[in-house]
């Protein structure tokens, strides 16, 4: 057999092993993506009784609704806002955990796994749990009752101010273990040697980690940072389980304000309009996030 | 002037006895070489003088001052070590200058002392390269250069020329052995490799099981061992081994054994004995008229041009290397008479490896 039947037949093995997965994405994201975009651009209910290629084209017209509507824009603001806070503290919470472990300590093995637990446990149980938890008759409230030696009776969930901290506990304690674990396989490969080297020069504990270990974690970092804002931003399950965007819409997030248009109102347009706009936005400041981690790759090579 | 003293230094990992009772004393400004087999605990001492392993007892004090508490960050200690461990995230001018900026010294000064090192290491043109695009020696020029910034008190190497090839390790020991003599400081240096021991050291230690076995100048540890496994150990050219019995006779005693029969002058064991019998190679003599301890048969011959390298095969299929000038030249499977050399052997009791003559 010459070369050339050689590769054709490998293609076609190739081909053949790939394409019942490639049929399943084509009607699972290539199909539904080409319909969001054409969703987007026409005037479409289903409620109207029309089917969607009858829909009237609007051109732009949905884009232009969904961002002069402040819900919206207060719905990405929020969304953003608990996804920074989320970060903040899991990052803090994660690297903590790993710099404890990455040391000598003693009961290593048992905590480990204890530790990564919560990523494990399905977003409706975390909700519901978290419920119980924040609830009137709830522990929180009986445990602040103790500490300040009051009756401390708040309804978490429909208030204005501190609605949004179950939800911020909640998606905290589901998700610092991705960050620990990310962080944790970072601080593993940092060479003892250079450890070593920086202790025996006279720096501090706190020296070699911003000097040695931070330095190398950048990459990994970034990485841990862009996969958990890709979670955090479409937040949604506890939202529905413990306020339902309440009180109002003060905890609406993006996924909960697009469930809310697009499946409760039936406004399909809209939503998809509202969809396009942040896969272009998460795009564009998640590639510029993984371009940084790329370009010192690249210089270090 | 007592310069770093270990004191009854032990040291235990689960079963393995690591460090075992070491007593020692470096005086200040000597070149020490601690060698021994893998496993002999070596490494260990270095990183309890290092200050990475705490000893499970005895105490180094340097100076007459505790030394055993401190952390590494506070001994003031240069220390190389075999996997380098170089910064690679910084370029070779960051990792030179990493101990001073640390302390937070003057920017100038810093940059001063940066090139003046480079100068003395001849790596002014690599200063900023990142680590990964030095070569092997390059990378331990770096290391060394690393560590003379915060000027230590003492130097500590943990087999710093072990990955390099022999020709750079040699080049390499050269320039250790160039610093020593500028610096005047302290520098233990442990190896497994005791050639490098032998050209370097003013002092060496020899370790075994966690034991100080001997320690002392390369060459009176070489002239004068006192157990078998220093006998075999140390030395480019190892001492030959030799199983027999001593008899008690006039004036001294007689070593048989391997087909050999050797007056020994000056030694009178009170019954037979066990022994083993050591000869350097360089000790033994082939032919001439008093040549009249033994004979072996000549399986090998290696002409090495400075000098020759001949294994001889006594009975019992023992075989002995005996190094000669290059004008003596017997052929090959040939017979030939041997004498060691009077003053040169030695010999060791065969259980305990102790050394019973001279």
């Amino acid at each position: 057999m010459s070369t050339q039947t050689k590769r054709k037949g490998k293609i076609r093995v190739n081909v053949i092993m790939l394409l019942p997965t490639n049929i399943i994405l084509l009607f699972l994201i290539i199909i539904p993506t080409i319909l969001v975009i054409w969703f987007s651009l026409v005037n479409f209910q289903p409620t109207f009784g029309m089917s969607f290629w009858e829909a009237k084209f609007v051109l732009l017209n949905n884009y232009l609704k969904i961002i002069m509507d402040k819900e919206f824009v207060k719905a990405v603001i929020r969304t953003v806002y608990i996804s920074l806070i989320c970060l903040g503290v899991e990052f803090s919470i994660g690297l903590l955990i790993a710099s404890i472990l990455t040391g000598d300590i003693i009961g290593k093995k048992i905590l480990y796994p204890l530790l990564i637990i919560p990523i494990m446990i399905p977003p409706i149980v975390v909700g519901n749990n978290f419920w119980l938890i924040f609830s009137a008759n709830g522990p929180i409230n009986q445990i602040i009752s103790i500490i300040l030696n009051t009756e401390f009776k708040v309804s978490w969930f429909s208030h204005p101010q501190y609605a949004k901290i179950p939800i911020i506990l909640s998606e905290i304690w589901h998700w610092y273990p991705l960050t620990f674990l990310i962080l944790f396989s970072g601080l593993v490969n940092v060479p003892a040697s250079e450890v070593r080297a920086a202790k025996i020069l006279g720096a501090t504990e706190w020296q070699i980690f911003w000097r040695i270990k931070f330095p190398k974690l950048k990459g990994i970092i970034t990485i841990a940072l862009v996969i958990r804002m890709m979670e955090a931003l479409k937040v949604f399950d506890v939202v529905h389980l413990l306020t339902h965007g309440g009180p109002g819409t003060l905890t609406e997030t993006i996924s909960f304000y697009l469930f809310k248009y697009g499946f409760k109102y039936s406004r399909i347009s809209y939503i998809s309009a509202g969809a396009w706009i942040i896969l272009f936005i998460s795009l564009l400041g998640f590639s510029l996030a993984l371009r940084s981690v790329l370009v010192r790759r690249n210089k270090n090579a | 002037m007592p310069g770093l003293v270990l004191n009854s230094i032990s040291k235990r990992y689960g079963d393995v006895q690591a460090v075992d009772d070491v007593n020692l004393q470096i005086e200040d400004g000597e070149f020490c070489v601690i060698v021994g087999p893998s496993g002999s605990g070596k490494t260990t001492l270095l990183n309890i003088i290092a200050g990475f392993t705490k000893p499970d007892a005895g105490e180094v004090t340097v100076d007459g001052k505790p030394f055993t508490h401190l952390s590494p960050q506070d001994r003031n200690i240069g220390m190389v070590f075999q996997d380098i461990g170089l910064f690679s995230h910084m370029t070779v001018r960051k990792n030179i200058s990493f101990g001073l900026e640390i302390k937070k010294s003057d920017k100038n000064d810093t940059d001063k002392r940066v090139e003046a090192i480079a100068d003395r290491l001849k790596i002014g043109k690599l200063l900023d390269k990142k680590p990964g695009l030095l070569s092997g020696g390059e990378a331990q020029r770096v290391a060394i250069s690393r560590t003379l910034i915060t000027d230590p008190s003492f130097f500590l190497f943990d087999e710093p020329l072990g990955n390099l090839d022999a020709n750079l390790r040699m080049e390499m020991l050269t320039e250790i052995k160039r610093l020593h003599l500028i610096l005047r400081k302290t520098f233990i240096y442990v190896t497994h490799d005791q050639e490098q021991a032998l050209s370097a050291a003013n002092r060496v230690i020899i370790m075994k099981d966690g034991k100080v076995l001997q320690e002392g100048p390369p060459r009176e540890i070489y002239n004068n061992p006192m157990s078998t496994f220093v006998a075999e150990f140390f030395g480019v050219s190892p001492m030959n081994m030799i199983h027999g019995t001593v008899l008690p006779e006039e004036g001294g005693s007689r070593f048989k054994g391997a087909g050999l029969n050797v007056k020994i002058k000056g030694y009178s064991p009170p019954e037979e004995a066990e022994v083993t019998l050591g000869v350097r190679p360089a000790d033994i003599i082939i032919g001439g008229p008093s040549a009249e301890d033994g004979t072996g048969t000549i399986s090998s011959l290696e002409l090495l041009g400075d000098k020759n390298q001949i294994y001889l095969t006594l009975e019992q299929e023992k075989t002995i290397s005996v190094i000669t000038a290059p004008k003596v030249r017997p052929g090959l499977e040939k017979r030939v008479k041997i004498k060691l050399k009077d003053n040169k052997i030695f010999l060791f009791d065969r259980d305990e490896g102790g050394r019973l003559h001279p």
